[in-house]
């Protein structure tokens, strides 16, 4: 009998394709959910982690030790502009922590207990994109799926061999330093200054007579008297005090043609040390730039600096701030600042074996104007034997308009780091 | 005729039950497999467009800025589109992280503070797509504006275009 037989197959066959149906119906569910489902996913955790990395770093750039940098820093993440889901939806609020080192702990910055040492910034932002697919083959369905998406940028100091082919200003920092260069080099990151005192970037004509000049060979000996003018107030301090003394280094080593301007004579060259990132040459930690020491063009530099000032849209210091550290404090916590009066220098240490690099410092050009709109003419009104004072602002952060955290060399730049 | 004959006359008829059958699942069948390829296609080509602007706005925003206006210099913008197209902001490399890309397609944007020319300075850079379609072969998605990547700016500034 095979009639009957074969009946029997066909009859075992109908549920069969039933079965066959359901599995693969499962599996191409399964299979666009893979497709569309995760590969959504995948779109919409690197929007975040683009997101994310991009508010680490504007966050990190904020970082100066204070605590209204952290402040600022906050304001920079959750300002950035960014959105996902295919570019639809807005990112916001991402969550900001902070912390010394990358391991943690990890900080909000309400709870941020040594902000003078916290120089990373880690964000994080979690977004929860809807799966259509995936679900359907679920014991337990969910209809989202989170995304967590993180980034730790920070504060990375600029190595011993780091050339600086760019970016800083033809003047120089004197670091108070008491005995060899390698011993300077490790008072970074701040080389004996303080934060909001003037020192000079450019020392006063000397004095020809030498009258009442110490010449340097100790404290007391009025090597104030070298010059013809007095110069800036934080150097001063320091040479009434009993440490490190940068106007005694320069007296001592530096003659009389030399006065910190390291550049070209030339007006139109000076233009472009000054107002654009050039430089007469590359320097990093160690360079001796003694040869580079320059005379310069007084009346030229004072009125290319003077120009610089005025490129700030806050080119002021309004009249409530008097001294040079309220002076900072007021120029830092306004935020339509653009940084151009923040100029980066190279911080040298004169003495018998030359002028070496030690570090970098970020200086606060000076202004005379008290309000906005109007013009400041501080480095033009001095004569030409008077120094260029600036506010020393702590350590350069490149591309940030405010000062750093620390570090081993007084510069570094915003990386990120995870 | 027995029951087992009207029984194989109706299974008989199968064959033609069969090829609508067919045509019915088929069309099913083809209609998922290739709405799967379309998405995942589009989605892979968006991820590595996606890559691509967020490579070049963090390029951008580390480089020298030569403009005193938030147009930036030719060199500039060309650097930062070559870098979104060919993943190489010098052109060396030739080919396009996605077919037809160039670019043309790519807008530069510099977020600012100050007027232009006198105390303009750059704060962000960011990098779009605009006017590419991804070929999906069987449907297409046509990019405005997106994707989208800003990066704060912390390059240096150098008002002077071509000294730096």
């Amino acid at each position: 009998m095979t009639v009957p037989q074969k009946l029997r197959s066909r009859q075992r066959q109908r549920g069969f394709v039933l079965i066959v149906m359901t599995a693969s119906a499962i599996a191409m569910i399964a299979t666009m959910g893979l497709a569309i489902d995760i590969g959504h996913i995948f779109i919409v955790k690197n929007e975040t982690q683009a997101y994310v990395d991009a508010a680490a770093i504007a966050a990190a750039l904020q970082m100066d030790g204070t605590a209204a940098g952290l402040t600022r820093a906050d304001n920079a993440a959750s300002g950035l502009s960014a959105a996902w889901n295919f570019s639809s939806t807005t990112l916001t609020t991402p969550t900001v922590e902070y912390s010394v080192v990358t391991t943690g702990p990890w900080y909000t910055r309400a709870n941020v207990p040594s902000p003078s040492t916290t120089i990373y910034a880690r964000v994080t932002k979690t977004v929860a994109p809807s799966i259509y697919f995936v679900p359907v083959v679920m014991a337990n369905k969910v209809y989202t799926q989170n995304v967590q998406s993180q980034a730790i940028a920070g504060q990375v100091s600029f190595s011993a061999s780091t050339s600086i082919v760019a970016g800083l200003g033809p003047f120089t920092g004197i670091a108070a330093c008491a005995s060899t260069v390698a011993a300077c080099e490790s008072s970074a990151p701040n080389f004996g200054l303080t934060v909001g005192s003037e020192y000079d970037i450019q020392w006063p004509q000397y004095n020809s007579h030498r009258q009442g000049c110490g010449n340097g060979n100790g404290n007391g000996n009025n090597v104030s008297n070298c010059f013809v003018s007095t110069p800036c107030a934080g150097d001063v301090a320091l040479n009434a005090g009993n440490g490190a003394n940068p106007m005694q280094e320069v007296v001592q080593n530096w003659g009389p043609s030399i006065n910190g301007y390291w550049g070209s004579n030339s007006t139109s060259v000076i233009n472009q040390y000054i107002l654009d990132a050039k430089q007469l040459q590359a320097v990093a930690i160690g360079t001796d730039i003694t040869p580079n020491l320059a005379n310069g063009d007084k009346q030229g530099t004072a009125k290319i600096l003077d120009d610089r000032v005025n490129q700030d849209t806050i080119n002021y210091d309004p009249s409530s701030a008097s001294t040079a550290a309220q002076k900072l404090t007021t120029y830092l916590a306004n935020t339509s600042r653009n940084g151009r009066r923040l100029m980066p220098l190279p911080m040298v240490f004169p003495n018998s074996t030359g002028s070496q690099v030690v570090g970098y410092g970020l200086f606060l050009l000076e202004s005379t104007t008290t309000a906005a709109g109007g013009n400041s003419s501080y480095y033009k009104d001095g004569t030409g034997n008077e120094p260029y004072c600036a506010i020393y602002a702590g350590t350069w952060v490149l591309g940030a308009t405010n000062g750093g955290v620390g570090g081993t060399s007084g510069g570094g730049r915003v990386r990120l780091v995870q | 005729m027995s029951r087992a004959t009207a029984k194989l006359r109706r299974f008989g008829s199968r064959a033609g039950s069969s090829m609508i059958e067919f045509a019915l699942g088929s069309g099913i069948l083809i209609t998922v497999f290739t709405s799967t390829f379309q998405y995942g296609y589009i989605f892979y080509q968006y991820n590595a467009l996606f890559n691509a602007v967020n490579n070049g706005a963090h390029y951008g925003a580390m480089q020298i800025y030569d403009s005193t206006s938030a147009t930036p210099t030719s060199a500039f913008s060309t650097a930062v589109k070559k870098m979104v197209v060919y993943g190489d902001p010098t052109g060396t490399s030739t080919t396009a992280v996605a077919r037809g890309l160039t670019t043309a397609n790519v807008t530069v944007t510099i977020g600012s503070v100050g007027s232009s020319g006198t105390t303009f300075s750059p704060t962000s850079v960011t990098v779009a797509l605009t006017g590419y379609t991804i070929n999906g072969v069987v449907g297409t998605y046509t990019l405005t504006n997106k994707p989208a990547v800003t990066y704060p700016f912390q390059g240096m500034y150098c008002p002077d275009s071509g000294v730096c």
